[in-house]
Formats: structure tokens, C-alpha cells, sequence
């Protein structure tokens, strides 16, 4: 058998021989596999059929295919291909420096298009996305942009609302599974059973969830997200009917969901089960689900905003006690996959490597100018010929169409192996879907095609466009010269203008990320580990069983050796910052549901600030006497203490109450300490760094959410002996996640390094990109000028004098580069002013910084030409002359 | 003598019709390219082979003629080549030439 790639190119060996090639080949070849094995055979015959292709080329146009009407096209194609070639491997100093600069570039540009790829030109796995309206919930203050809705307010949405066709709820909850191995913690989203219509969604296996099974009472019955079905039960068709332990509840597997909803966020979830399921009659401020629904025919996503807008403001007048003032909006799928900043940042990210593009582009063109202009009389002894100008062009254009898709080839493996340490470095699920694809192909080859066209077509022009006599007799130099010249100047002022722009750009992206990470975490990270716990409901249904179960496995684990102290908490510090609550301060009232006082609630064990180094200001951290049946109480961060007392030791002593579902009765907790803020979120919004936050005893309020922070010395090392300590409290309680405070917050954080180290590469590509195109300026024009140096040092010139002489002219150029780049990173660096943090968009130290680099690498890059010229030997050159 | 009035041979002239000259009626292009690689240790691609040997059969000095198919070969055709009287007159005098040029010569010494 003939390997197919030599088939192919055997195809392309002239017709006599061909048989008589491909025969001898495949007798050595089948000698050859029984010597060297069939690996080596193949790479020979290919070796072998590619050069037969070479040496004894099929005669296209002249023998083989019958005459074209025209100019011969193809073969003078062929003809240009052989003699590019030629050229090529000729000079492959230059052809190495164009294939690397297009891989560099078209790389970069392909990494950037992978994303908008993903975000915005894949189909999402969801039916006609444009149809889709996204509900978000508006608070009173407008401080959420994504609000979710309560199941009662969903409800009266679903109830009124004429422009949707269906509306579905769904909310993300934590189950253990249980019986089938391990107690397995999944993350099940629970749903609207129209939700699968709503989105379009097939089961793969079984069915999906039936309306019939969304209603209160309805047997439990669950679908599998495929993953879990391909990982826990090794993708048996059989589990379909079979019934499965949740929660402690007998549960019957419907069917398994089609893999294509395992995208973005969605990835994460194991299992979906209906809404129903929820046993707790849901408030009205009980705000966790999501609400998405499908747009009636002719609906407008306005005017179902507006529908929205005016059912709400209904139900803020019905039920003032929780809706007051709530409202909601519609937004348009492109919305709800990705955030504003988000678009930014992609647009940003996208006209950097547009740059990045360009710069390199201008160095190709300056080469092919240089190239074109050494050129100079094959090309016009080619004219003198008879060639016309168009089959000189096109000559010149066929070998940059090579180098161009040999560079766009190299592109896409450079996109590949960025995208490949992207996948590994990345925590978020999204990353995973961003890969080389076809859309990304065909976009590194356009690019491939369209750069080397536009950017060698010009200099291919110049250098066709003399009078033949004229270059012949001046030899090399002259006015042509001057011109290419001129233009080469042009493109060296482009190159540095751009990259300056973007380096400032890219400084301050930088910039911010650091001034992110430097808002303080409220406490030191080092000594910490945590986990999350989820000891089952099932089992600890009640609050004292809970409580109890907390004060076993603490004690527990602080018998560990090693650990200093150990707390639980409802959420993690920074990590998970607790969930928004609103509360009532005694002896006051708010004018509005607007203006009551909220802040983050976090149950606490009594060992929470030792354990995470959380300084209390004033007062008594929570205490082992803080139990269910003694005196409620509460403790403060010091801005929620001057937010709402004034100051920290007024807050003490005063009396507060969370505002409770309707019907319960509100818990009046005296205010006992103040302790340090905390950063609100790993990567905080601007303006809102620290957010009010709101302590309550653990004992006094159980829940079975938990969060694990233990505080040790050699944190990294205890994973193994707290798991063990958790199973001997209780071996259903899953635990998961456990990882150092460090690892949480650096895989927290690993998205914004992922892109602030493109914005790094990015910048620093274009600044080498751009010192290259400067040196190789410079030095090309003392290669032209050798003769009149040479003069100049006969004449007496000191030996200052030469480099002053190529510096001052490399200078002006970098000058008036410059000068429009520092125009240009104003104006861009105004325009997407909003990612910014804690920088200004026209920071002084930046751009000086910046300036200085760009200074420092173009004196570099003229410093070596401007040597070689002062060592010139008028002696030689001139008699070379 | 003088050889100039003859077109010399290029070296891999030279060597393919040496090649030729030793294999007799058995020259074809797997036993060419084995021939040279064995003798002058050089692996040459079977492309140049071909290519060599149609220059030299426009020249006319070589024959060729096509041999019956073989299913070791995939059912393809062998061609065979032998040397015709003029590259044999060639090939003499490129190599008295040469020989000429190294007479007393000792040449582990000399070059």
C-alpha cells in the first residue's frame, strides 16, 4: 500500500515516469519496512515521492493538460511557485525572519479570535439564543446587575407576563448522593421542567424531566448530566428507571442529558431535578433562582422589559414588606453569556493584537522593500526582457503568498501550544471550550493570505514601477531609492506609534491587576486551608443536631496535630462572601425597603476570627457561651459600624435584627464586637472593595453549608489527617474543595492572570516586533550610505561624528512615532477607562515609563549599525565603489 | 588526444552510467540507486536518478525499454535502461580526461 500523502504527491510527478518511480518505490518500500519498520519506510517513501515531485515535475500546460485559453495561468503559477521557492531557500536568513514574525503575529490574533469564537460566533448549545430573554432581578438600590428572582415572584412573572411563551426558574443546590460508593456532594441544579423546551434540550438516554414531575408531591425523579454518568457509572445504559439515594431520599433517573449543555457554568452541574423538590415554602426575599424564558412570537426583548418592569412595580405595591421598590429587566442572550467588562476587555485584547498584526506586517513590508530594492536589476533585467510589470508583481506576490501560509501554519501551532498552557493555567470551566477549531483555521488563513498580499503588494509595485534604463544604469541608486526609502521611514513611524499605544494600554492593565491584589485581604492567607462540608440534611435535620455535629468535628480536628485553631463559618473570607441580608436597626426605621440597612451575613463558630486572623477591634469575639438558648448576638465589621453608627465603638451594644421570611419571627441580636473588613470579593468590583458584613454566632443560626478553615503553620500538609477527622465525626459528610487559602485565591485570580498575561506578551511582542523593524531600518540604510561615510570619514570626520549621524536620523523617526503614539494610547486608554482599577487612564509615571523603555530599546536597536558605520575603512569601501 | 570537441559528462553523469555499465541488462532504478549507494555510499533520491537518465537518453546515451509488470511493484512496469554506443564514448572519454589528470599523481599525497 502507498502511503496516501506520496500518492499525492507522486501525482504530481511526470506522467512517463511516474510508473516507473512509483513501482521501484514500492519495491524498496517493502524492503525497507521489514528493515527499519514501517514508521521510517513511510517517511522515506514520502522523502522520495516529494523529490521525484521536485526533480521530475509533471508538465503542467505544456504536454499533460491540454492548452488554457488566456495567459497560461497556471503555469506561470507554477513557474513563479518553483522560482519563489528557489529564492526562499536562498535566503534563509530572511525567510526565517518572515515566517517567524507572521507565526508570532497570526498566533497572537488567532488566540484572541478563539475567544470571540467561543463567545461570540459558536452556536450556543441552546435553540435560537436570539429568542431568549434573560430575567434579572433589580434591587431597590440598582446595586446588582444580575439579580436573581424569588420562587413566588417567578411564579406571578410566569402567571402574568403575555410576551414570554414559557418562563423556567432554575437554582443551583448542593446534594450528597449517597449508597453508590462515597458519599458523592453533587452540584444539581434544580429546574423548571420547561426549562429543557425552553433551551432546546434532548436527553441522550431515558427522557427529560416531565411537567408532571415539577409539582409539589410528585415522586422524586432526577436526570443525569452526562458526565456524571460517564464517570460514576461508567455510562451504563441500564441506570435509566433505577433509583438513586439523594439527600437521604429515593430518587428515579429519568434519563442522561445531551453533553452539548456542558458549557461555561452549566459544566459544573451534576444533576438536574425539578424545582418542586424544594420542601421549605419559599419567601418572596428569598432571591436564588434564575429566571430565563422564550419570547413569544413578534416580542421584542424591549418590550418584554417593559411588560416586566410594569408586573413588578405591581407586585412592589401588593407586597411592600419584600418587593418595595424591586424591579426587574430582560436582557438579550449576548448579555447573559458574558459581563461588560467582558466585551471590553475582548475588544481591547482584540485591537492590541490588531496592532501586533500590524507591526509585524510593517516589518515584512520593509523587508520585502529592502528585498524588492537588492532586487532592483533582476527585475529589471526580467522587464528588459519582455516581462510586463503586472507578471513581475505577481511574481513578487507569489513568493509572499508562500512565506504567508508557511507563516500562518506556524501561527495556528504557536495559538495551539498558547491556548494549550491557557487550558492548564485556567480554573473556570469556559476555558476548556477554547480551542483551535475550524472557525480558528480559516481565520489564521485569511490571515495568512490577506497580510503578505497587502503588505507586499506595495514595495512589489515600487520596485515594478521605473523606467527599466534608469535602474539599470544607476545601479541600485537614485530617485527610486529616495522613494523606498521614504515609504520604509513611514513604516518605522507606524511601527513605533503602535506600539507605543499598546504598551501604555497594556502598563495599565498591569497596572490595575497589581492594584487589585493589593487591596487588602483583611487577614494573612498563609496559614490557612479550607474546605467545604456538607454534612447531609438528612441526617442532622434539626438545628441542635447540626450544632452538635459542628462542635464534634471541630473538636476533632483540633486534636490534629499541627493545628493552631479550626472554625466552620457559612461562607469562606473573600472567597464566598456570604449572602445578601437586610436588617432592622432598634429604635430606628427606614423610610424604605431602599434604605434599610444590609450586609453580607456569615455564621460564625466561635473560633473564626483566631482561626482566620480576622483582628477583633473592640469587644468580645463570639464565645462557647454563644449557644442557641442564650442571648442572641451579632458582630460588625468596622464599615459596617461607620456606615450605619457612625463609628466603631457606637455600634457596640446596639441592637439589630435580620429581616425574617414573612411569618417568622425576627431575632433581635445585641452588636458585641467589631472586627477588620475584608476584601469583598477575590477580584472586587471598583467602589466596592469592602463590603458591610454581618457575623452571627454558628451555634445560634446552624446551617448545613459549611465552610472549614483551619489555621496551621504547615496548612499544605494537613489535608490528609482533617479529611480523616471529618470522617470519623461523621462518614457521610462530603468534603470537597479542600485546598491552602494561597491555591483558592490564586485559582480565584487565574482567569485576570490569564488575560493580564496577554496583555504582557502582547506588549512585549510589539515592542520587539517593533525594535527589530527599527534595527533593520537602520541598518539597511549605513549598508546604503557605506560609500558616503566613507567619504564623509576620508574628509576627517571625528569618531563621534558617524554615530551622531545615524542616530540623529533613527531618532527622528522614533521622535515623531512617538509622538503620535502617545496620541493614541490617550485617546484608547479614555476609551475603555472602565477596566481600569485604581490607575488613571492618563497616569503620568505609565506613560514615562513607557516612553523610557521604547527610548532605551530604540537606542539599542541603532546602536549596533551605528558601530559597524563608525568602523567603515574608507579605504575598501571606496574602491569597492 | 583532445577530448574537448566532446561534451563532457557531469559527475552524477558519470556515475549513473557507471552504474549502467556495471548492472548490464539488469539496470533499473531500485538496482541504479542501490549500485551508487553502495559503491560510492551515496543515497541519492530516485527522483535525480530519473531525472539524470532522461537527460541522458535526449542526449542519447542511453537506451530504455519497459519490462512486464510485477506484483511486488503493485502491478506497475519496470523500465530498464542500458548504456547506448554514444554515452559509452562519452563515458570513455570523461574518464581518460580524468585519468590523464591524475597520472603520476600519488594522490594520498599530492591533493
Amino acid at each position: 500500500m502507498t502511503p496516501w500523502l506520496s500518492r499525492l504527491a507522486l501525482r504530481f510527478v511526470q506522467r512517463e515516469v511516474a510508473e516507473f518511480i512509483a513501482g521501484d518505490l514500492e519495491e524498496e518500500f517493502a524492503a525497507r519496512v521489514a528493515r527499519d519498520g514501517a514508521l521510517r519506510a513511510r517517511a522515506w517513501h514520502f522523502n522520495q515521492a516529494l523529490r521525484a515531485m521536485v526533480f521530475v515535475p509533471r508538465r503542467i500546460g505544456r504536454r499533460d493538460v491540454a492548452p488554457r485559453k488566456g495567459d497560461g495561468f497556471v503555469r506561470t503559477l507554477f513557474q513563479d511557485l518553483r522560482h519563489g521557492l528557489r529564492l526562499l531557500f536562498k535566503t534563509p536568513g530572511y525567510t526565517a525572519a518572515v515566517i517567524v514574525t507572521l507565526a508570532l503575529a497570526i498566533g497572537a490574533n488567532s488566540v484572541i479570535f478563539s475567544f470571540a469564537n467561543v463567545l461570540l460566533i459558536k452556536p450556543l448549545p441552546i435553540a435560537d439564543p436570539e429568542t431568549l430573554g434573560w430575567i434579572y432581578v433589580l434591587d431597590p438600590q440598582r446595586a446588582t446587575v444580575r439579580g436573581r428572582s424569588s420562587y413566588p415572584d417567578f411564579d406571578d412573572l410566569r402567571r402574568a407576563s403575555r410576551s414570554f411563551a414559557t418562563l423556567s426558574a432554575s437554582a443551583g443546590d448542593n446534594v450528597t448522593m449517597t449508597g453508590h460508593g462515597e458519599p458523592q456532594w453533587l452540584l444539581a441544579q434544580k429546574v423548571s421542567a420547561s426549562l429543557f423546551d425552553t433551551w432546546g434540550l434532548k436527553a441522550i438516554l431515558g427522557r427529560a424531566l416531565l411537567a408532571a414531575e415539577d409539582v409539589p408531591g410528585a415522586p422524586c425523579a432526577l436526570v443525569l448530566s452526562h458526565k456524571v454518568w460517564k464517570a460514576q457509572f461508567q455510562s451504563d445504559p441500564g441506570i435509566v428507571e433505577q433509583s438513586l439515594t439523594i439527600d437521604g431520599r429515593p430518587c428515579a433517573v429519568a434519563g442522561v442529558l445531551d453533553p452539548a449543555i456542558e458549557f461555561g457554568n452549566l459544566a459544573r452541574t451534576d444533576i438536574w431535578m425539578p424545582i418542586a423538590l424544594d420542601p421549605a415554602p419559599v419567601g418572596r426575599d428569598d432571591r436564588r433562582y434564575s429566571v430565563v424564558g422564550r419570547l413569544a412570537p413578534g416580542v421584542t426583548h424591549e418590550q418584554a422589559d417593559a411588560e416586566l418592569k410594569t408586573i413588578m412595580a405591581r407586585l412592589s405595591a401588593e407586597h411592600p414588606d419584600t418587593n418595595r421598590e424591586w424591579s426587574a429587566r430582560v436582557a438579550p442572550t449576548k448579555e447573559a453569556i458574558a459581563g461588560g467588562d467582558t466585551w471590553v476587555i475582548l475588544a481591547l485584547l482584540g485591537l492590541i493584537v490588531g496592532f501586533v498584526l500590524l507591526i509585524a506586517c510593517a516589518n515584512l513590508a520593509n523587508l520585502a522593500l529592502a528585498r524588492t530594492a537588492s532586487r532592483r536589476r533582476e527585475l529589471a533585467v526580467r522587464a528588459a526582457l519582455g516581462a510586463t510589470r503586472w507578471r513581475v508583481v505577481r511574481q513578487l506576490v507569489t513568493e509572499s503568498l508562500m512565506l504567508g501560509v508557511a507563516g500562518g501554519l506556524a501561527g495556528l501551532v504557536v495559538a495551539d501550544a498558547g491556548l494549550r498552557i491557557m487550558r492548564a493555567a485556567a480554573f473556570e470551566p469556559i476555558f476548556e471550550l477554547i480551542v483551535v477549531d475550524r472557525n480558528v483555521m480559516l481565520f489564521g488563513a485569511a490571515l495568512s493570505i490577506a497580510s503578505p498580499i497587502l503588505f507586499t503588494l506595495l514595495p512589489a509595485l515600487y520596485a515594478s514601477g521605473h523606467t527599466l534604463g534608469e535602474t539599470l544604469k544607476e545601479g541600485g541608486r537614485g530617485a527610486g531609492a529616495i522613494r523606498t526609502r521614504r515609504s520604509r521611514h513611514a513604516l518605522v513611524v507606524a511601527q513605533v506609534s503602535l506600539a507605543l499605544t499598546l504598551l501604555v494600554v497594556s502598563t495599565l492593565v498591569v497596572r490595575s491587576m497589581i492594584a487589585m491584589n493589593r487591596v487588602s485581604l483583611g487577614f494573612d492567607p498563609d496559614p490557612l486551608l479550607v474546605a467545604r462540608l456538607e454534612p447531609p440534611k438528612w441526617k442532622h435535620g434539626t438545628d441542635d443536631r447540626v450544632a452538635r455535629m459542628q462542635e464534634e468535628l471541630l473538636s476533632r480536628i483540633r486534636r490534629v496535630p499541627g493545628v493552631e485553631a479550626a472554625a466552620v463559618s457559612s461562607g469562606l473570607p473573600v472567597l464566598s462572601p456570604g449572602s445578601r441580608t437586610t436588617f432592622d436597626i432598634a429604635g430606628r426605621t427606614a423610610a424604605s425597603t431602599a434604605d434599610r440597612p444590609w450586609a453580607m451575613q456569615i455564621t460564625a463558630s466561635d473560633d473564626f476570627f483566631r482561626a482566620t486572623g480576622i483582628p477583633v477591634l473592640t469587644g468580645r469575639a463570639f464565645e462557647p457561651r454563644d449557644r442557641l438558648e442564650s442571648e442572641p448576638v451579632a458582630i460588625v465589621t468596622a464599615d459596617t459600624a461607620r456606615r450605619y453608627w457612625g463609628s466603631p465603638s457606637a455600634a457596640i451594644g446596639a441592637r439589630l435584627a435580620v429581616v425574617a421570611a414573612p411569618g417568622a419571627e425576627q431575632v433581635w441580636r445585641r452588636v458585641v464586637a467589631v472586627v477588620g473588613d475584608i476584601r469583598s470579593e477575590p477580584i472586587p468590583d471598583i467602589g466596592s472593595e469592602v463590603q458591610p458584613q454581618l457575623y452571627v454566632p454558628a451555634a445560634q443560626r446552624p446551617s448545613t453549608d459549611m465552610g472549614l478553615i483551619v489555621r496551621s503553620p504547615r496548612a499544605a500538609d494537613l489535608s490528609a489527617a482533617i479529611r480523616a477527622a471529618v470522617r470519623e465525626a461523621d462518614a457521610d459528610t462530603p468534603v470537597f474543595q479542600m485546598r491552602t487559602m494561597q491555591k483558592a485565591l490564586a485559582d480565584e485570580l487565574a482567569s485576570s492572570r490569564i488575560i493580564t498575561g496577554m496583555f504582557v506578551a502582547f506588549a512585549v511582542l510589539a515592542l520587539v516586533l517593533a525594535t527589530t523593524g527599527l534595527y533593520a531600518v537602520i541598518a539597511y540604510s549605513v549598508g546604503q550610505r557605506t560609500q558616503e561615510i566613507a567619504i564623509r570619514i576620508a574628509l576627517g570626520a571625528l569618531p563621534g561624528d558617524i554615530p551622531r549621524l545615524v542616530l540623529t536620523q533613527g531618532i527622528r523617526l522614533v521622535a515623531i512615532g512617538g509622538a503620535i503614539g502617545l496620541a493614541g494610547a490617550f485617546v484608547v486608554s479614555r476609551m475603555v477607562r472602565e477596566i481600569f482599577y485604581g490607575v488613571s487612564p492618563s497616569d503620568p509615571l505609565t506613560y514615562a515609563g513607557v516612553v523610557g523603555a521604547v527610548l532605551v530599546s530604540s537606542v539599542l536597536a541603532m546602536w549596533i549599525p551605528s558601530r559597524r558605520a563608525s568602523r567603515i575603512n574608507p579605504v575598501t569601501s571606496l574602491r569597492a565603489g | 588526444m583532445v577530448v574537448g570537441a566532446e561534451p563532457t559528462l557531469g559527475e552524477f553523469e558519470q556515475m549513473v552510467l557507471l552504474a549502467l555499465v556495471r548492472l548490464g541488462d539488469r539496470a533499473y532504478g531500485v538496482t541504479i540507486r542501490e549500485e551508487i549507494a553502495s559503491r560510492a555510499r551515496r543515497d541519492v533520491s530516485l527522483g535525480a536518478v530519473y531525472k539524470t537518465l532522461e537527460r541522458l537518453e535526449t542526449k542519447g546515451y542511453v537506451s530504455s525499454s519497459v519490462g512486464d509488470p510485477t506484483p511486488e511493484r503493485g502491478g506497475r512496469r519496470k523500465k530498464f535502461f542500458r548504456v547506448a554506443p554514444g554515452g559509452a564514448r562519452a563515458l570513455k572519454h570523461s574518464l581518460t580526461a580524468l585519468r590523464r589528470m591524475t597520472d603520476g599523481l600519488a594522490w594520498e599525497t599530492d591533493i
